[in-house]
Order: structure tokens, then C-alpha cells, then sequence
């Protein structure tokens, strides 16, 4: 890529920052994509030299589009009110953009720097208050602006120093949408066209943020790349609800609008909900775990080993937990049956009767299983329980005899207590 | 001349205050007296004149049956509340029950609804800030306690009305006092909001970053603050008094009332002194041209002792909060405390030691909800403001189903605006009418929820019950205000209510609702509890049916067969009883055990056919 020119025809210094003029109808001057693109990198923050470069245009043709923005109308100088190109166009516009003159004055960056002027949002023309209240970053643009100003009569300062609001933060990425609007519906076309007091790069977000809303893919409509932490993420929902919340348009005639700002910013919220929510930081730590060599039922398996190893040195309570952790990663009918039997032992019938229902209704036809769940039942004093459980145990036939005598003991046994 | 400008007013217990925001800055406008804060009291004296705040509360001792303070504690309370019951025993003034089971005051055989009320103390901070601007002012924003129901706030937004302001919106006290506290600071931070006032005590947790400001949770008790605190000690002094004289000062309004004020003075000394003396002459008459003297001391120990559990409990609600939210205490980087009570050394010292950091003491205790209130207006008005509020509902949003049961749509800290729907079915065969009663509350009871609203959709299809798809959709509005729709999904009918006032029907009405519309009812399509039970019951005893000729046949042989498929059948039985009587619980059981024996009975089919 050729290097950006220190300055360009037209427009001046690469070094200065650029905004998008408020009465600028993209519509009405029928660009391309390409310029729309460009346009939509004019933030009011990035420079010229800036944008150029990451528009990842050949550079020349980069330059020309901007030029051709600026000749449309679409551009505002620092200090400019109003571009060039707009019929409405005043005398107020400062010389150097009537007469496109390359070079920039000189003194401008020792202004730049200057820390009275830096103060906050600032107040214009009335035209600059005409622009869409609200947006923070229009408020952001209009202090940039202010400050690389040369021309323009001194801002007035809104707010007491201590007051002022705090400078653009530049330290991190803004959120990103596609303000360009691919193959823009007419419903969306109607809606950039509508007489409001919203302005242009406002409607291109919530349009842009409309699109993405379904909720399925929650970091595009937060503009950050996937897989951005928490406090990217948070800036991102800052930053957007700043220019999105209906309370930034409150009494405001916002016509189609009405309905789209709270849905879009309910969108938002629950797309931010769902990315920082302790479930999904959950989420994302079992993963973690899941990325070991180990399979689930490896795990288990290994688990269990351990687990029967305690039963038989009689450590049952100890057993017993390993056994639920077995249980946990891999249900199996034999993991919940000693899981069942140490709860037993270790005197924990409430356990013990969840593990043995779990394993008898994973084997309804083991009549170990049914065995283990009638003694569960009997731990718990639910007797009748167990003899319907035991009852049912018995009237299906068993080939293991040993089991079918010790059936039958029980039963006869639960029928003691329960005539006692 | 009317002005654009938007007042901030903290409608406290016990003061309130009004600030506005000035060329970027916001700040406290004093009444006439040059306080910053004003009574929250209003007496008709003898002569019938109405009088509000500082001159209120000077008469309160001569004319304590006709001077109204802490009417916050019953405004939008239903007279059955126990709030209002315990209200009935403590105030001097007279509370009657309202035409529509609300609360009214009597004052001078006049009889005043508590918006009315409150709208006189509204009234006057209205009047202190045109006195200041010169100008008329008809926008405010007014603060509530978090934890207030959407009843309350609506009849404190009914107050604004009666007093003639706009209240463009109701925000919550220690999100307002976050407001103040990070307004023109550049922090990024998670902060808590400890907010013990006259009456009520909020937690709030917010996240401050590039002028946003996220409540992320915020929970509290309605019916916490220093109004109790005072109450401990008049109890202490009471039951003082009693023991020494076996005289139960209790009983007379006017001694009650200067124990009242006695007790709010001393627990305000006991935070910079360690002792002080209580002192009432001639407390109480003996009937014989006699009268009793109260005397005695007090000391910070003494008081510390009295109020520790009440203190205890705030610190519970915040651990609770902090936990619910799933944050750690070290996360918090700031705790800014809210509120008179806050002054009070053991209070700080109780937050303190469980946020384990120094509060914050940049902001005023008393003035601070004010300003957030104000700069909450700024923000809404003007057109520079770097300002948003991001605020949450405190309370979760729902509808009543079958059984009675709450089913939440929108759960409790979501942020505002926000919307949530739900696909519910009927009950009945042939249903033709559905009840929607809008509930805002935590408990799974319906009836132990607050009741918003209701109303019906009718011209259903008949169908057979579970088939008429009806879409409930929420939504609550970045004011707060919520809105219900109800749709058959077949017809595309709908139906909808916006929640403006409370209905006033109390728990005892809403309980009987739940019994005489049963048949009106919808049920949730999926996943709630009875009716999933039943559906899966209803299954098992279909799919057991089945199988009974067959396993009959293949266990009759067996010793116990004969006895295995009598049981089989008792647990038929009682599934079907349960389901008949709709009780959960026991349908739960009956299923458990229906499902096992159809799962041997499954066992049993297969295992012969293999």
C-alpha cells in the first residue's frame, strides 16, 4: 500500500479529524458502496490519515473517494458548521472550505493541544444544536472538531471545568457495525429518509443493529469481535446505549423510530445479558475442562475405581461422594446402586432413595435394583412403598434364586413392620 | 413564565428535598428558612389551614392527632397490608380505610387519600423552587425507594398530578444517589449503595463507566429505617417508665408524640456524643393536679445495643444482594452510604467491615438523592447531557396460572426497557375466555404477589383444552410503565391493559379468584409444574392401560402376580385421584410410583419377547 500523503487536495492535513456533516442525505447524493463505506469510518475521532488506511482501499482511490464525500457535501472540516457542497451552505463555512486551497494553516496541532479548548461538549450555531441531541458521540465529534478549530469564533463552555465530561477514550476499539447498510430494504431506506431531528449515523446504527437483533449472534450486534472479555464487552454496551437508550431522544419525535430504539435496545441488553452472565462464564470453564484427554466415562470409570476401593476399606461417607461424582459424569445403573448402597451404610437414606429410584429406572428389571430401592424406602420409613416395589420385584419371574429368597425376605419382613 | 427546567425531588419519611441542575451543575435549593430539607409533615391547624413542613412539625406536639408524618410508609398500601396494620397502632394521626381498600387520613373530620397527602409535600418543594427560579416549574423527577412496588410508584406519580408537576419520571433513591456521586467524575467502577432513610433501606449495585450508569442489582426491605430505630428507643423508655411508675405512656398520643421527637433527637446526638440526657417534664398527668417527669440517660452502647439487629439485617440484605448477583465483595471499589441513619457510627462501621473498605464521604447523606434526581432530569432534557441511566426492574413481572401459580415472564433486575412473551393454553375442554391477571412479585403463590391488573380475551375457539395457543407479551417501558397484550394465536384477537393504577384487591379477593375463575385460567403451555406433572401422568396411565391385558396374563402365573397387579391398579388409582384434586404434590408421588411400575411393566413385556 503507497503511503498516505501528508495532505490532500480539497481537504488539508491528513493529521486533522473529519466528521460527516448532520444535513448530509446520502440518498439524495447517490453514492456508491464504496463511499458509504468510507463514510462510515468518518467518525468524528479517527483522522484522515487514519480512515484512509483502513479502508483497505488502494490508496489513491481512497483518497478520490474521500475528495469526491468532501465535494458532495458530506464532510465538515474542523470548525465548518456546514460542508461545502450543501445548498444551505453559509458564510459561516471558514474560507478554506470554499476555496479548497491544499495545505494546512499553519499553528493548527499547538491549538489542538490547547486544554481550555478541550473542555467538553460544546455549544455551536443553532444548527449545531439542531443536530440529534443525545448521541454521545456526536457530542464527542463536535468537542474534536472545536478543538482543531482555527477559524471558528471561541466555544462556549456548557460546564464548569470540574463538570466536564470525560475525554474520547481512545485507549480501546469502538463497536463496529456495518453503517453501510447492504442492500438496504425500503422500509430502511424510508426510515434514513424520515424528517426527524435524528441524524444520519445515529439511524445507520440502529438500522445496522436492527439487522442483527434475531439474538443470534449476540457480539456482532455488541459490534466486538467474538470471544471479547467482559470489560470489552461492557464498554461496547456503554457506548451503544449511550447512542441507542430512548432516554438519549426522550419527548423527541422519532417517528418510525419510536418502536425500533427500544427493540433494538432490548436487544442489546439481552445480547449483553447472555455474554456476561454466570452461566455462560460457566459455560466456558466446562469447556476448559472438557478440552482434557480424558473422556467422561474414562473419567467416571476412574472415579468409581477409587470410590469402591474406600467402600471396601469401609470409609463409605468418602466412598459415597466419589460415587455421586461417578453418578454425575456418567449415570450408570451400577454406579447408582453402590452409590445407593454406601449412602445406606453411611446412614444417608434421603441419598440413598434418589440413587436407588435413578437405578431402577434405568433397570426396572433388575431385581437388585428393586431390592436396593425397597431397603431405600424402608430407610425412609416409607413402607408401603417398599412393599409395592418388592411386590412387583417378585411377580417377575427371575432366573437368580438367591436374589428371589432374599426377595421374598423382605417382603416378608416389610409386611411385619407394616402390619405392626 | 413556565420553564423547561426539570426539578429533582428526594420525597423523603421524614424530609425531603429538591435540587435542580444550573449550567451544568446541579445543586440543593433551600426553602424558605434557608434549610436544605424539609419535613415530610403536613397538619390542618385548629382554624382548618393547611400547613407543610417546617411550621408542621412545630405544631406537631400541640396538634399530633391531626399532623400527618411518614405518610411514604402508606403510600399505594392496601389497607390489609401489615404494613398499614402496624401503621395503625404507632401513628398519632387517624387512618381509615378508603372505598377502594386503600388508606385514607382523617384530619379534622376532613378525610385525604395519602397521594393527596403526599402531594402537599410535593406541593411545597415545587414552591420553594419557583420562589428560587423565579419562574413556574411544572417537570420533575421524584425518588422512590427501590424496592417500592409499582403500586407505590404510581401513587407517587398520582401525587406529582395533584400537586400540578409532570412527573416526567420515577427513579430510585440509591441509584439517584449513584447519579450525584459519579455525575462529572471520569471513573469506571462497580460501586454499592447503602441507603438507610426514615423508612425504608435499598442495596443497590451499580456499574459507573463514560457517564452510563448500570444498575446491576438492587434489593431492600420496605419497611427498615430510622423511623424503627426511634421506635426501639421510645420502647426502651417506655418500658422504662412503666416499670418505675407502672404507667403505660403508650396509651397517651401527645406523651407518645414527645417521646417520638425525643427519641429521633437523642439517636441524632448519639452520633457524635457518646451519652446524652433525655429530659420530659411533665410527661404524663396522674390525674390528681400531678404530674410525672421522664429523666433518664442514654448512652451510644445503650442505643447500639437496642437497634443491633435491625442493623444486622441490612447487612444480611446486602450479602444476600451481592450473592444473587454473583458478585464478590472485592469487586465493589466503592460504598457511598444514603440516608440520616447512615450517620450513625455503628452503621458505618457495620458496612465497613462487611464491604471491607472505608465508605465513601465525598457525598451528603441527605442531599445527595435529590441531585441524582435532578441530574436525572438534565439528562432527560437536555440535549448535552453525557449522562444515561441504565435502571432496572426491582421486582419480577407475571401472570397467575392454573393452581394458582406465578408464572414469571420477566424476571427481577432486568434492565428497562425490555419485553418478554410466553405461549400459555387453555385449561378446559371448549374454553372460550381466558383471565389474564398481571402479577408483580417473587413468590410462586399467586396470591402472595401484588395483583397490577386484569382482564379478559374472549371469543376462543372451542376446542379441546391444551389446544388454543394464547401468546402473553410483556413489556415495561424505560418509564416503568408496563404494558400487558394477550393474542390467540389462532385468531390473531388481542387483547392488552397498560397498568396505570392498582386494582386495590387484596390478598383474601385475589385467593378467592383463584378458586371461582379456575375455569378462566390458561395454563403455561410447557414447563410448568402441575401441568407438566399431569401431562406426564396423563401419559403413564395411558401407555400402563395398555399393558395391563398382557402382563396380567404374563405375571398371573407367578406367586405374586395377583397381588402385583392389585397394586398396580391402587397406584393407577391414586394418580387419577391426584390429578382429579390437583394437587401437585401428590400427583408428583403417584406419578414417581406409576412410572416405576410401568417401567416393569415394560420389563416384563420385553423380557418375553425376547
Amino acid at each position: 500500500m503507497s503511503a498516505v500523503p501528508a495532505e490532500i487536495a480539497g481537504i488539508g492535513s491528513t493529521q486533522q479529524t473529519l466528521r460527516v456533516s448532520p444535513s448530509f442525505d446520502p440518498l439524495k447524493a447517490a453514492v456508491g458502496p464504496q463511499e458509504y463505506f468510507v463514510l462510515s469510518r468518518i467518525d468524528g475521532r479517527q483522522t484522515v490519515r487514519e480512515v484512509l488506511l483502513m479502508t483497505g482501499l488502494p490508496m489513491d482511490r481512497a483518497i478520490s473517494i474521500v475528495q469526491r464525500l468532501r465535494a458532495l457535501g458530506a464532510l465538515l472540516i474542523p470548525g465548518e458548521m456546514v460542508g461545502p457542497g450543501d445548498p444551505g451552505a453559509t458564510a459561516s463555512g471558514p474560507p478554506q472550505a470554499k476555496d479548497p486551497v491544499p495545505g494546512p494553516p499553519a499553528g493548527k496541532s499547538s491549538r489542538a493541544e490547547n486544554p481550555a479548548v478541550r473542555g467538553g461538549p460544546l455549544t455551536g450555531t443553532p444548527q449545531g444544536q439542531a443536530t440529534a441531541k443525545g448521541s454521545g458521540a456526536v457530542a464527542v465529534m463536535r468537542s474534536a472538531a472545536g478543538a482543531a478549530s482555527s477559524f471558528a469564533t471561541p466555544p462556549v463552555l456548557r460546564r464548569p471545568p470540574s463538570q466536564t465530561s470525560p475525554p474520547p477514550e481512545t485507549n480501546h476499539p469502538q463497536p463496529q457495525h456495518d453503517l453501510s447498510l447492504p442492500d438496504a430494504t425500503a422500509v430502511e431506506l424510508a426510515a434514513l429518509a424520515e424528517d426527524l431531528m435524528l441524524d444520519d449515523r445515529s439511524r445507520r446504527r440502529i438500522l445496522a443493529m436492527a439487522r442483527l437483533a434475531d439474538g443470534r449472534d449476540p457480539w456482532a450486534l455488541l459490534g466486538v469481535p467474538p470471544g471479547s472479555d467482559a470489560r470489552q464487552l461492557k464498554r461496547a454496551y456503554f457506548t451503544l446505549s449511550k447512542e441507542i437508550h430512548p432516554d438519549r431522544y426522550f419527548g423527541q419525535r422519532l417517528g418510525s423510530f419510536t418502536e425500533r430504539l427500544p427493540f433494538v435496545f432490548e436487544a442489546l441488553s439481552r445480547a449483553y445479558a447472555r455474554l456476561t452472565s454466570p452461566e455462560r462464564q460457566r459455560g466456558a470453564a466446562q469447556v476448559d475442562k472438557a478440552e482434557q484427554p480424558q473422556t467422561p466415562q474414562e473419567y467416571a470409570a476412574e472415579l468409581f475405581e477409587r470410590a469402591c476401593q474406600l467402600e471396601v476399606s469401609g470409609d463409605h461417607l468418602d466412598a459415597m461422594k466419589l460415587f455421586t461424582a461417578a453418578v454425575r459424569v456418567d449415570p450408570q445403573p451400577r454406579y447408582l446402586r453402590r452409590a445407593a448402597r454406601c449412602a445406606l451404610a453411611s446412614d444417608q437414606p434421603r441419598s440413598a432413595v434418589e440413587y436407588a429410584k435413578k437405578a431402577h429406572l434405568l433397570a426396572p428389571n433388575d431385581p437388585s435394583s428393586a431390592r436396593l430401592l425397597a431397603a431405600a424406602f424402608r430407610a425412609v420409613g416409607k413402607l408401603a412403598d417398599a412393599e409395592e416395589v418388592l411386590v412387583m420385584a417378585m411377580a417377575i419371574k427371575s432366573e437368580n434364586d438367591t436374589l428371589t429368597s432374599e426377595l421374598r425376605h423382605d417382603l416378608a419382613e416389610v409386611r411385619r413392620l407394616l402390619a405392626q | 413564565m413556565a420553564s423547561d427546567k426539570v426539578i429533582g425531588i428526594d420525597l423523603g419519611t421524614t424530609n425531603s428535598c429538591v435540587a435542580i441542575v444550573e449550567d451544568g451543575t446541579p445543586s440543593v435549593i433551600p426553602n424558605r428558612g434557608g434549610y436544605k430539607t424539609t419535613p415530610s409533615m403536613v397538619a390542618i391547624a385548629e382554624n382548618g389551614k393547611r400547613l407543610v413542613g417546617h411550621i408542621a412539625k412545630r405544631q406537631a406536639i400541640t396538634n399530633a392527632e391531626n399532623t400527618v408524618y411518614a405518610a411514604k410508609r402508606l403510600i399505594g398500601r392496601k389497607w390489609g397490608s401489615a404494613a398499614v396494620r402496624s401503621s395503625l397502632e404507632i401513628m398519632p394521626y387517624r387512618i381509615v380505610e378508603g372505598p377502594h381498600d386503600d388508606v385514607r387520613i382523617m384530619l379534622r373530620d376532613q378525610v385525604f387519600s395519602v397521594p393527596e397527602v403526599a402531594a402537599y409535600i410535593l406541593q411545597e418543594m415545587k414552591l420553594i423552587s419557583e420562589e428560587y427560579l423565579g419562574e413556574e416549574v411544572q417537570k420533575a423527577v421524584v425518588t422512590v425507594p427501590a424496592y417500592f412496588n409499582d403500586g407505590q410508584r404510581q401513587a407517587t406519580k398520582d401525587a406529582g398530578r395533584i400537586a400540578g408537576l409532570d412527573v416526567i419520571r420515577i427513579i430510585n433513591e440509591p441509584t439517584s444517589a449513584a447519579l450525584a456521586y459519579g455525575f462529572g467524575r471520569n471513573i469506571e467502577r462497580k460501586v454499592a449503595v447503602y441507603d438507610l432513610g426514615g423508612g425504608t433501606f435499598d442495596i443497590s449495585i451499580l456499574e459507573i463507566g463514560n457517564g452510563v450508569f448500570e444498575v446491576v442489582s438492587t434489593a431492600g426491605d420496605t419497611f427498615l429505617g430510622g423511623e424503627d430505630f426511634d421506635r426501639r428507643v421510645i420502647d426502651w423508655l417506655v418500658f422504662g417508665f412503666e416499670k418505675q411508675h407502672h404507667v403505660d405512656l403508650r396509651k397517651d398520643k401527645m406523651a407518645l408524640q414527645r417521646l417520638k421527637d425525643v427519641a429521633e433527637k437523642a439517636k441524632c446526638e448519639l452520633s457524635s456524643v457518646k451519652e446524652t440526657e433525655i429530659n420530659l417534664p411533665f410527661i404524663i398527668s396522674t390525674g390528681r393536679n400531678d404530674a410525672l417527669h421522664l429523666q433518664t440517660m442514654l448512652t451510644r452502647e445503650k442505643l447500639e445495643e437496642l437497634t443491633s439487629d435491625l442493623i444486622d439485617r441490612t447487612i444480611e440484605i446486602c450479602a444476600r444482594t451481592l450473592e444473587e448477583a454473583e458478585i464478590q465483595k472485592a469487586q465493589i471499589e466503592d460504598v457511598i452510604l444514603v440516608g440520616g441513619m447512615t450517620r450513625m457510627p455503628r452503621v458505618q462501621s457495620a458496612v465497613a467491615e462487611f464491604f471491607g473498605l472505608e465508605p465513601c464521604k465525598g457525598v451528603h447523606p441527605d442531599e445527595v438523592v435529590a441531585l441524582g434526581a435532578a441530574i436525572q432530569g438534565g439528562a432527560l432534557t437536555d440535549e448535552k447531557s453525557e449522562v444515561l441511566l441504565l435502571d432496572v426492574t426491582p421486582h419480577s413481572l407475571g401472570i397467575m396460572i392454573v393452581g394458582g401459580y406465578f408464572h414469571k415472564l420477566i424476571e427481577q433486575n432486568t434492565t428497562v426497557p425490555t419485553s418478554e412473551q410466553h405461549v400459555f393454553t387453555t385449561v378446559k375442554d371448549n374454553q372460550t375466555s381466558v383471565k389474564i391477571l398481571v402479577l408483580q412479585g417473587e413468590s410462586d403463590r399467586a396470591e402472595e404477589n401484588e395483583l397490577l391488573g386484569e382482564f379478559v380475551l374472549t371469543g376462543l375457539r372451542r376446542a379441546p383444552r391444551g389446544e388454543v395457543e394464547i401468546e402473553v407479551m410483556f413489556h415495561i417501558s424505560a418509564d416503568g410503565i408496563v404494558s400487558v397484550k394477550a393474542r390467540d394465536l389462532e385468531t390473531g384477537l388481542e387483547q392488552s391493559i397498560t397498568v396505570t393504577a392498582t386494582s386495590g384487591l387484596t390478598e383474601d379477593e385475589i385467593k378467592k379468584m383463584v378458586e371461582s375463575n379456575k375455569d378462566y385460567m390458561v395454563e403455561v403451555r410447557s414447563g410448568q409444574e402441575f401441568d407438566k406433572a399431569r401431562h406426564g401422568a396423563e401419559k403413564a396411565l395411558e401407555d400402563i392401560e395398555s399393558l395391563f391385558p398382557q402382563v396380567t396374563d404374563i405375571i398371573a402365573g407367578s406367586d405374586f402376580g395377583q397381588d402385583a397387579v392389585k397394586k398396580a391398579r391402587a397406584v393407577v388409582e391414586r394418580t387419577k385421584q391426584s390429578i382429579a384434586a390437583k394437587d401437585l404434590t401428590t400427583l408428583t408421588e403417584a406419578t414417581e410410583a406409576l412410572n416405576r411400575t410401568l417401567n416393569m411393566f415394560r420389563g416384563v413385556v420385553s423380557k418375553t419377547r425376547g
